[in-house]
């Protein structure tokens, strides 16, 4: 049976003198409250069509499918090569998902809701900058999985390297985000994403791969520790940085 | 002036430019309780761009915008809560069902027990029925009635509609007209950009029109 097909011949009457009562609570809860309808509605949509972390984690497979032929030949890759391969997996993957932030194929119907609504613009990047962190560990995990699977690279401290691939996530969503916000009203924003955000996350490269060779390498805490507490800095500053202009990111809308 | 003689709206000298494309220039506009106004101009005259700003959506870069007397800043997003608002294309996410939607929108808007109006609106437009499929497998008439059950899903004061009749069929134009003619009972005032004379001569209470980014009574020459 076709939608046209499943309508009432008549639709009812309209009853304008329904009561509406609406809560009137404090800014907090709008914040918290309006990040997390946005992930929530993310996700509903991400779980009903998988169009952003199946392509994604497809192409960080890929990444390390393709780097691990093109170093089979050569010696067994040291950490920071492996390293090296299992970030650039992530920045590579990332676009996909930064693109499906708001909605093109929706035709900017989800941010058009979103700004309308009552909800401060902060509480619109704090939904979108989850959703993309979560997209990202997605796309991360994936890559991970080839890693091990692909160039043999040893399971040691992987509680650290799943905490270093989280917080270069938290970092790469908060960039990401903003930088999608600015390029969603843009015809090419497919291409543009990725050339406007890669080189912001360079220094998120540079750090995690140094932090992950020296991970795979065995490297007691506090080797890692400075690499730790830069990569948290990036977050912050990431974060921080995306609330502080949230609220000029869409100001011609979307 | 007693509060209820003022105009629920005020715009004074809004003014938008795109680029180097001035669209709004030293725009006023009142709008009273109740009112339900026609907006009419050309192609890219700026209809969208002001119902934009009133929504929210945009900012404008000069200009005020008061509401009962009271000046809007886009910093304060609570005024947004009492503004229905809908676009000309059905602003629905393709992948989620207009029941999702609808629940969303009812709690964005802090509605509290919102599932007996959601009922009623959407029996009201002919969609109980197709209320959980995903708004992308509706056509875009259906699209267009779940956006207007969303604006009006909160019971907003004031309803700002570009071109809502669009997409519509006979079926869609009634539910459109009986919203609109329920704005005395519901105390709504309604701001609509339309091409259609027929409707607007229908169903506004005055018609304006919107030309070289100012408004009029009467078409421009």
């Amino acid at each position: 049976m076709t939608a046209r097909a499943a309508l009432p011949a008549t639709p009812a009457a309209y009853d304008p003198a329904q009561e509406v009562l609406l809560r009137r609570p404090g800014a907090g809860w709008h914040l918290c409250r309006g990040a997390g309808l946005v992930l929530r509605q993310d996700l509903q949509r991400e779980t009903r069509t998988w169009a952003a972390l199946a392509p994604m984690c497809a192409l960080g497979f890929l990444v390390t499918f393709v780097m691990s032929r093109a170093m089979a030949a050569a010696a067994p890759p040291s950490p920071q090569m492996t390293a090296g391969v299992l970030w650039g997996a992530v920045l590579l993957a990332g676009p996909i998902g930064l693109e499906r932030l708001f909605s093109a194929s929706d035709r900017g119907a989800d941010l058009v809701f979103w700004l309308a609504a009552p909800l401060p613009r902060t509480a619109l990047f704090l939904g979108k900058w989850l959703f993309c962190s979560l997209l990202l560990l997605g796309a991360a995990l994936a890559a991970w999985l080839a890693v091990i699977a692909l160039l043999d690279a040893p399971a040691a401290a992987p509680l650290r390297l799943a905490a270093s691939l989280g917080l270069g996530c938290l970092g790469y969503a908060a960039v990401g985000v903003v930088t999608a916000a600015m390029t969603a009203a843009m015809r090419r924003q497919q291409g543009l994403i990725a050339v406007v955000t890669l080189p912001l996350i360079l220094p998120l490269y540079m750090i995690g791969t140094s932090l992950g060779g020296a991970l795979l390498d065995g490297a007691a805490w506090p080797e890692v520790q400075p690499w730790f507490l830069l990569l948290g800095l990036f977050d912050v500053v990431a974060v921080v940085g995306g609330l502080l202009v949230a609220d000029h990111l869409w100001r011609d809308g979307p | 002036m007693p509060r209820s003689a003022r105009p629920l709206v005020e715009v004074r000298q809004l003014a938008k430019t795109f680029g180097y494309c001035p669209v709004l220039q030293g725009l006023d506009l009142d709008l009273a309780r109740s009112e339900c106004v026609a907006l009419r101009g050309v192609n890219g005259a700026g209809k969208s761009t002001l119902l934009r700003i009133l929504a929210g959506v945009a900012q404008c870069d000069r200009g005020t915008v008061r509401w009962a007397g009271s000046a809007l800043t886009p910093g304060d997003y609570r005024w947004r809560a009492r503004i229905g608002y809908v676009t000309q294309s059905p602003a629905l996410p393709d992948a989620l069902s207009l029941w999702q939607q609808l629940d969303v929108a009812a709690q964005a808007y802090g509605m509290l027990d919102p599932e007996p109006r959601m009922r009623s609106l959407m029996r009201s437009a002919g969609l109980d029925t197709v209320r959980d499929l995903p708004a992308g497998e509706l056509s875009r008439g259906l699209q267009q009635r779940g956006a207007l059950c969303r604006a009006w899903l909160p019971d907003p004061r004031l309803l700002l509609l570009d071109e809502p009749e669009a997409h519509l069929d006979d079926q869609g134009i009634a539910f459109l007209g009986s919203l609109l003619a329920a704005r005395t009972t519901a105390q709504q005032t309604i701001l609509f950009a339309t091409h259609r004379a027929d409707l607007a001569a229908r169903w506004a209470d005055r018609e304006i029109w919107l030309a070289r980014g100012r408004l009029s009574g009467t078409p421009a020459p």
